[in-house]
């Protein structure tokens, strides 16, 4: 039983397994996908009739000389490499936390969770507020430091990190449920085990949690990039509607949504969505495989 | 473990009594029946045609419209408008764009005239001379002269008309008389009054005049002033970096350099300077009004007057959405439309619309329209708009125009946060117009 | 000494990382409370002059906010319902099931994750339009009935329960079908609630979707609702937010009651047996 190999009889039935999600997923998200990324191809194409009049890789040819597309791609790794790793640490390290106090620990887990469940229009009003250059409550702070204030939505070299501050904390909600989940998965025994064995609070954390939290930090880690890749919504409301000062917070689906619903370049837009995708999967296969060596089941 | 098993088979029953019952729901209940007009293409004798409007109003101007739409229905027998509120233009728009292309488009819908040139590239708006021109129920002569000019000339693309003015605004001056009698300034009428102003009033630390976040429109206004159109609505000519637009930026900018000047940046409209006394002026929205009625504190009086003058012209950009007939309905449901769209431009209806809306009238009779009378004696703000009709002006349109707007608003953007010089950013902008048009001839 | 002085400092983070978070969810009750005049004073006020409680029933009437909110809890209680049920399906599949193709198919739909929705509302609209379900509880729900990023998480957890649970059911004659759901699904309550938790607000706060395939008023969600504030001449802050908050606080009673069950962790009763 436990080799077992795929047979015919266990393939059926675990297409049976499959059938809901299969049909809703092919219908609504695997065919318009493939026919976004069809459309790349066209070269001459009437969206409201669909017909197509050439086919080609002039759409990607664009792509390769446009500068607003080569600023949305640096933007948008920026934003990446800003956003995930911070909030997976913290989201770890806050989960931790909350898993260790008993006095008011509900009260507390339900306040992280508030920003999560808030709408983005009204989370995006607050930080406008925050972000203020002139009554903001992060240049207050700054000024304790002694620090000048810092025009986060107007400065096109600022505003690209406040987007990033917003939305680490934003979606911190969402991820320490997933880290709590994944330690108050892992069982007592393998802890009791490690103490009777002498080890120190930070060997238990990093021989017994770190490894068994492994898959939920792995899903945490996987989402995280591939959420911080389709960045929108988010600069859409803080910035009222803009790619921020100076396009400094323009991102890939940023330029793709202006590309579509805007400019009506249907297949440039469906071409900067398949070079999104490209650039995810990449990352992604790389996540796949480190995660071969170090994610334990 | 196998009697857990067996006590669980209520669980899996009430799954599947579940998925069975949203199944049925789903694809029994909804209210789709009631907007089948789309599809209901006939219309016999005695019938009534149901037409479908979709609109981006919102709040009080949707209660304005639903009030208007059913004093129409009320009105005759032969034809009903069922008005559908579609959220903010922006998502009015992707809804039209979805409807297009799965053939469910309603009969009318409001749009900003600059998609015009669009839509009837990508062939589905109707061209209205049929209804508006040549028709039995057209509009006549002293119709057509009574429209003010510049909703005609908007509505007019490649000579035919394809939309009719629905809700339009203008750009106007806010002023606060509080803060100018305190610093003793006496009314500008002119840009040159402005600037001298600015330089009377920067050691108080006040900024003469204040914008909203992009002054593009005000940009236009003054290039038109100082000579030329940003975009030729004759031979699609760009001006964009001429000399006479140029000095019109200059003057913005220069303003906004020394600080006399201030746009709203982060506030993105320029109502909160205003208000709290940052700028003596504020160019802005005519549709802002009801806003700054809310908004401003008690003790700040304020007023509204036309745009000031420049180098001696007056011209004061309007703004607004029309509303376009789609080829797609049948022609019972066309006729329909366009006697609801001749109702908006009449009279009284315009007179109304603009009474509920604080979105101006259509038409110059309508100011001679008692209850109009009454209404800017009653609300004196109101007249701005109102006179700055004469020399209103819409943007020039063209296929490609929105894209030209985000390239414009870039521009506008690069002076004021990258510190590019006006004739740099504008000149990027002259070759981006340019290569727009071309490609769209 | 040392203990109680972590203690204290453990208590000081999460205290202060929680004023963060709360602030936000502040300035929207105290914006709701104000004047239209006090949400565009510079600098901002938090404490109103007078607390406008008629803001919550202005913004209640502007808009059928009743109707809204039954379809929201339609909508969302039938979609998450779904999910859950094709999800848990799935992930068992890709988790204990053997089956040709497993990997590529699992890489498969993780790629469905990595597309914007925004390039996906047309088509579907399209595809709904074809099915005449738009306007329709149909168009809502549907398109929602499954989420990689739901089996995904399951798939994580139900992979990590202990192998000899499963061989031990599997020896005493259980089918795959009745050790799902008597033995893994309870075992995983704790996940199962934070899914449901993270489907149902996704759900409840979608606003995009079912205002491009609602047009009667008698079909939109409460997000939709919050469009009613916001109108050529700007934004009525105090309304909308005051509107916001009666969104949010079924989401938050909803949070409160389920937490426990997200941190109970895998129930025990698997391993003694």
């Amino acid at each position: 039983m436990l080799n077992e190999k795929p047979s015919l009889k266990s393939s059926a039935k675990a297409l049976l397994y499959l059938l809901p999600m299969l049909v809703i997923s092919i219908t609504f998200h695997i065919y318009p996908i493939i026919s976004s990324f069809a459309m790349s191809l066209y070269t001459k194409y009437d969206f409201y009739t669909d017909k197509v009049g050439g086919l080609g890789f002039d759409n990607f040819v664009y792509l390769w000389n446009d500068p607003d597309f080569h600023l949305a791609v640096k933007n948008t790794l920026i934003f990446v490499i800003g956003v995930v790793p911070i909030t997976v640490i913290l989201s770890l390290v806050i989960a931790l936390l909350l898993n260790q106090i008993k006095f008011l620990s509900g009260f507390f887990r339900t306040i992280y969770f508030l920003p999560f469940v808030t709408s983005t229009i009204a989370i995006a009003m607050v930080w406008n507020w925050i972000y203020h250059s002139d009554y903001g409550l992060m240049n207050y702070f700054l000024g304790w430091f002694g620090i000048h204030p810092i025009h986060w939505l107007t400065d096109p070299n600022y505003s690209l990190l406040a987007l990033i501050i917003m939305s680490i904390w934003k979606n911190l909600g969402f991820n320490i449920i997933l880290f709590l989940v994944g330690i108050n998965n892992i069982d007592d025994g393998y802890y009791k085990a490690a103490e009777i064995d002498g080890a120190n609070a930070f060997q238990r954390f990093w021989n017994v949690t770190l490894p068994l939290l492994s898959p939920i930090t792995f899903l945490v880690s996987i989402n995280g990039v591939i959420g911080s890749f389709k960045v929108f919504d988010e600069i859409f409301a803080l910035f009222q509607g803009t790619p921020g000062p100076g396009k400094a917070d323009l991102t890939i689906v940023y330029y793709l949504y202006q590309k579509f619903y805007t400019e009506y370049k249907y297949p440039i837009a469906a071409a900067s969505g398949v070079v999104l995708f490209f650039l995810i999967l990449l990352v992604t296969l790389v996540q796949l495989w480190y995660s071969r060596k170090h994610v334990h089941y | 473990m196998i009697q857990k098993m067996k006590k669980n088979r209520l669980g899996k029953v009430l799954l599947g009594a579940l998925t069975v019952s949203l199944v049925a729901l789903l694809t029994a209940c909804g209210a789709g029946n009631s907007n089948s007009s789309t599809s209901d293409k006939s219309s016999g004798n005695g019938k009534v045609t149901t037409i479908t409007f979709w609109h981006g109003m919102t709040g009080p101007y949707q209660k304005a419209l639903n009030e208007i739409i059913s004093d129409f229905n009320k009105s005759q027998s032969q034809y009903k408008v069922v008005g559908t509120a579609q959220g903010n233009y922006t998502t009015l728009q992707q809804k039209i764009m979805a409807a297009a292309k799965s053939k469910s488009l309603p009969v009318i819908a409001q749009t900003t005239y600059t998609t015009v040139p669009d839509y009837s590239k990508q062939g589905f708006i109707e061209p209205l001379d049929a209804y508006m021109i040549n028709g039995s129920d057209k509009l006549t002569s002293a119709d057509l002269k009574d429209i003010y000019p510049a909703f005609l000339n908007s509505s007019k693309y490649e000579g035919k008309y394809y939309s009719i003015p629905m809700s339009k605004s203008t750009r106007i001056m806010y002023y606060n008389k509080t803060l100018m009698d305190k610093l003793g300034v006496k009314m500008p009428t002119s840009w040159e009054d402005i600037q001298k102003i600015g330089q009377q009033i920067k050691s108080k630390g006040v900024a003469a005049v204040g914008f909203d976040k992009s002054f593009d429109m005000e940009f236009e206004g003054l290039a038109r002033q100082a000579g030329n159109p940003l975009v030729s609505p004759k031979n699609f000519k760009v001006n964009v970096d001429s000399k006479k637009s140029l000095e019109a930026a200059n003057l913005i900018m220069d303003m906004v350099n020394d600080g006399t000047a201030k746009t709203a940046g982060e506030d993105i409209y320029g109502d909160k300077n205003f208000t709290s006394g940052k700028t003596l002026f504020y160019a802005g929205s005519s549709a802002g009004i009801t806003h700054m009625k809310q908004g401003a504190p008690k003790d700040l009086k304020w007023g509204t007057m036309p745009l000031p003058s420049y180098k001696g012209q007056k011209a004061t950009e309007l703004a607004g959405n029309d509303i376009v007939m789609f080829k797609s309905a049948s022609s019972d449901q066309k006729k329909a439309a366009w006697a609801f769209m001749k109702y908006l431009m009449s009279k009284p209806v315009t007179a109304k619309w603009a009474e509920l809306t604080g979105y101006v009238p259509l038409r110059k009779s309508a100011l001679e329209d008692q209850s109009f009378q009454d209404y800017l004696k009653n609300d004196p703000t109101a007249k701005a708009a109102v006179d700055s009709l004469p020399f209103g002006f819409q943007s020039t349109a063209f296929v490609g125009f929105s894209e030209y707007r985000n390239d414009l608003l870039t521009a506008v953007d690069a002076m004021l946060t990258k510190h590019e010089s006006t004739s740099k950013a504008l000149g990027t902008l002259q070759n981006q117009t340019e290569t727009i048009i071309k490609s769209n001839q | 000494m040392a203990k109680t002085i972590s203690k204290i400092l453990l208590y000081l983070i999460v205290i202060l990382g929680a004023l963060t978070m709360l602030i936000p969810f502040l300035w929207m009750i105290s914006t709701s409370l104000k004047t239209a005049p006090e949400t565009i004073k510079v600098p901002p006020i938090w404490i109103p002059k007078q607390l406008q409680w008629g803001n919550y029933v202005a913004a209640w009437h502007a808009a059928p906010f009743g109707r809204y909110f039954l379809n929201s809890v339609i909508v969302t209680t039938l979609s998450t319902a779904g999910t859950l049920f094709t999800s848990i399906l799935a992930a068992f599949a890709f988790a204990r099931l053997k089956f040709w193709g497993k990997n590529i198919l699992f890489v498969i739909f993780l790629g469905t994750m990595m597309i914007p929705g925004e390039m996906l509302i047309i088509p579907n609209f399209v595809t709904l339009s074809h099915l005449g379900q738009i306007d329709k509880y149909g168009a809502l729900i549907l398109p929602w009935l499954a989420s990689f990023f739901t089996v995904f998480t399951l798939r994580q957890t139900f992979q990590s329960t202990p192998d000899q649970i499963y061989y031990a059911a599997k020896i005493d004659g259980a089918s795959d079908w009745r050790y799902l759901w008597t033995v893994l699904v309870p075992m995983s309550k704790s996940t199962i609630t934070a899914v449901t938790v993270l489907q149902v607000i996704g759900s409840w706060n979608s606003f995009m979707w079912p205002l491009i395939v609602t047009n009667s008023e008698s079909m939109r969600t409460l997000p939709v609702g919050l469009q009613a504030f916001t109108t050529d001449a700007g934004t009525q802050y105090q309304l909308l937010m005051a509107a916001s908050t009666f969104v949010i606080i079924p989401m938050v009673i909803l949070y409160i009651f389920l937490q426990k069950y997200i941190i109970a962790g895998i129930s025990k009763a698997g391993l003694k047996g």
